[in-house]
């Protein structure tokens, strides 16, 4: 808890810098976000939209589900570049000693003396789909798997009854094997668009003798987030492409660099529907900034891809705030 | 009197956790309550003008003082102003969706928070007590003392392994190893609802419209809010005066329940929503009917940027602390 304290206590007000992502992604093909059980269907979560006609349901990527990969694969990628303080930290018992805890934030309850919360500093939002669609539904087969001896058998079941009576099972119970089981499971359509934002507010961005910097940490955790989204197969989204700067296709994808929030925030109404007004307003907004004394830096498009993949990678960019 | 309205645009869902509080559902309000607008309000300024926010706090063993917590009311620049939450336009615009999380409970082998031992939260000095009058009675051995007191310090000051010792103790056992008190988790189930609205307006009255004035800078600032989500301030409308009224009128803010002075013709919803009580420098509960209530009484109201805002006086006064 003293690191965490001195840490928040240096507080450098001149270094603080914001960093806002602002995307939208598509799914390129069904994905899961699982919700609660129902007999032999595996629901998605739905998120219900208030309009002035009534309430509509949406498909819905959390932010807290999108939230929870980003964590896991900042983790990892700290622990393989060698960091040995997020050895012994994760959910549920996060350490509040090491870099991923202090940008994240963790919460302490059972080390006696040091219990105590730090309050994240990166929050992930928006999520709601563009389209109205519900979700698909398909067939699925749970299978009952049996593994004797090292041998695993499936379906054939003549071949597991006749390894368990070689052991001396004997009589009905042989009769009593599981039957493969069918169920529905609902899934996100292909092609929904979701937009998502990222907010982060950077304390330290030099990297000095941490593995990572803040914000090469927020960058890599957002690109690798997208392929990784979804729970079981198939996983991943990709940031749309879309003529919207007017010079061809390019990633829908808005980074900002501030001190002060000198830009309109593209954020898409969760009550449109309609994909290309969405993303006409979204684009609309994108445009409306003004970086006046250096204060604010906007990224669009395939530059504001470069500038991730750049910071990712944890390479020198071209933005000065993030270099000053 | 002078009224701000702020618009607040979520960028996500929202959590604000009702009052009494459930292990089982995390429940939310579909407004933003008094205090956590006062607090968001406060880090926003604090964010705009460059200054420091606050350090983490050790929690459950500190107990953060009033000072310390972002209440517009009581800081030295922001005394006079009075927070009266955030509001959709009108209830139907706000919207409660249920969700499935799962969470995660800590436990002390054998013993659960709700086991009811904690009541008992023995200090160090009792556990030493219990054992060294188990030893003179001959119930334990000798080194049962400096066994708890070398293993204490190895699980460094654990209060869980603390309780542990003194019901083994108590039940006539030996001091068990910090190693052997294990610590389990378990997967809580939880429903978890989020609140979701397009836009809130966010009200702030003073008596001194320079006061308000504050708030022109925050515009297109944004933290966390509440227990869970962002927002932003995506409008800072202009400070407008209220004008005194008396009559029927359909209230834009909470009204307190309790309070007399004012008839409560309709009530929309009634929710146990907290608030802070001036005269006794405390966050307080009360019953409130929500915003939407058709009542008769005294008012103030406003008319901006076709927006008809009336608040009543009895919430004023509650939160005047008059």
């Amino acid at each position: 808890m003293q690191d965490v304290q001195n840490y928040w206590g240096v507080n450098d007000v001149g270094k603080r810098i914001n960093m806002d992502i602002y995307a939208i992604v598509e799914a390129t093909q069904e994905l899961h976000f699982g919700n609660v059980k129902d007999l032999n269907v595996n629901r998605i979560e739905l998120v219900t939209v208030p309009r002035i006609d009534g309430e509509i349901e949406k498909l819905y990527m959390s932010p807290t589900k999108v939230r929870g990969v980003a964590r896991r694969a900042l983790l990892w990628k700290l622990y393989e570049l060698g960091d040995e303080n997020v050895k012994s930290c994760g959910i549920p018992a996060t350490c509040g000693k090491c870099d991923l805890c202090k940008l994240f934030g963790g919460l302490m309850t059972t080390v006696g003396e040091e219990e105590g919360s730090i309050a994240s500093r990166v929050f992930q939002a928006g999520g709601v789909a563009i389209q109205e669609v519900s979700p698909e539904i398909k067939q699925r087969l749970s299978s009952p798997t049996y593994i004797i001896d090292g041998q695993i058998g499936q379906y054939d079941k003549n071949k597991i009854k006749q390894l368990l009576s070689e052991r001396g099972v004997k009589g009905d119970v042989l009769n009593r094997l599981s039957q493969p089981m069918p169920y529905e499971k609902e899934y996100v359509v292909a092609s929904a668009l979701f937009p998502i934002y990222w907010h982060a507010l950077l304390l330290e961005i030099e990297k000095e003798n941490r593995k990572m910097s803040e914000p090469q940490m927020v960058a890599y955790s957002f690109l690798e987030t997208l392929k990784r989204i979804g729970a079981g197969h198939p996983k991943g989204v990709e940031i749309f492409h879309y003529n919207w700067l007017g010079n061809g296709e390019e990633p829908v994808l808005v980074i900002d660099i501030y001190k002060e929030p000198l830009g309109k925030r593209p954020i898409i109404s969760p009550m449109e529907t309609d994909v290309k007004k969405a993303i006409v307003e979204f684009a609309k907004k994108a445009k409306m900034y003004n970086n006046v004394d250096n204060k604010f830096e906007r990224y669009m498009g395939e530059s504001a891809h470069e500038l991730l993949r750049m910071l990712a990678s944890g390479e020198k960019t071209e933005s000065k705030l993030l270099n000053s | 009197m002078f009224l701000k309205i702020l618009e607040i645009t979520p960028t996500s869902v929202l959590t604000f956790r009702k009052v009494p509080m459930s292990h089982k559902i995390i429940n939310t309000y579909n407004f933003i309550p008094p205090t956590t607008l006062s607090g968001f309000l406060y880090r926003l300024l604090k964010l705009g003008r460059g200054e420091e926010l606050p350090t983490p706090k050790k929690f459950k063993s500190e107990k953060p003082e009033i000072n310390e917590y972002y209440i517009l009311e009581t800081k030295k620049e922001t005394i006079g102003i009075f927070s009266l939450g955030a509001y959709p336009v009108d209830l139907k615009s706000s919207v409660t969706f249920k969700s499935f999380r799962m969470g995660y409970q800590h436990l002390g082998k054998g013993h659960s928070l709700a086991d009811g031992l904690d009541i008992f939260d023995p200090s160090y000095e009792n556990v030493i007590n219990l054992i060294t009058q188990k030893i003179r009675d001959g119930q334990l051995k000798d080194d049962n003392l400096g066994k708890f007191q070398e293993e204490f310090e190895k699980s460094r000051y654990n209060k869980y392994y603390k309780r542990g010792v003194f019901k083994a103790v108590m039940q006539g056992y030996g001091v068990p190893t910090f190693q052997a008190f294990k610590k389990e988790e378990r997967r809580q189930p939880l429903d978890w609802h989020f609140c979701f609205a397009e836009r809130f307006y966010g009200f702030l009255i003073s008596e001194d419209p320079n006061l308000l004035n504050m708030f022109d800078d925050v515009e297109n600032y944004g933290y966390k809010i509440g227990k869970e989500g962002f927002a932003y301030i995506s409008k800072v409308h202009k400070t407008s005066e209220l004008v005194e009224a008396n009559g029927e009128f359909v209230s834009s803010t909470i009204i307190p329940t309790t309070s007399t002075g004012i008839r409560l013709k309709k009530i929309s919803e009634v929710e146990s929503v907290y608030y802070f009580d001036l005269k006794t420098q405390k966050l307080a509960r009360d019953m409130f009917a929500l915003n939407g209530t058709l009542a008769e009484g005294g008012f103030y109201k406003a008319i901006l940027d076709g927006l008809e805002i009336s608040v009543p006086k009895v919430t004023v006064n509650l939160l005047k602390g008059v």
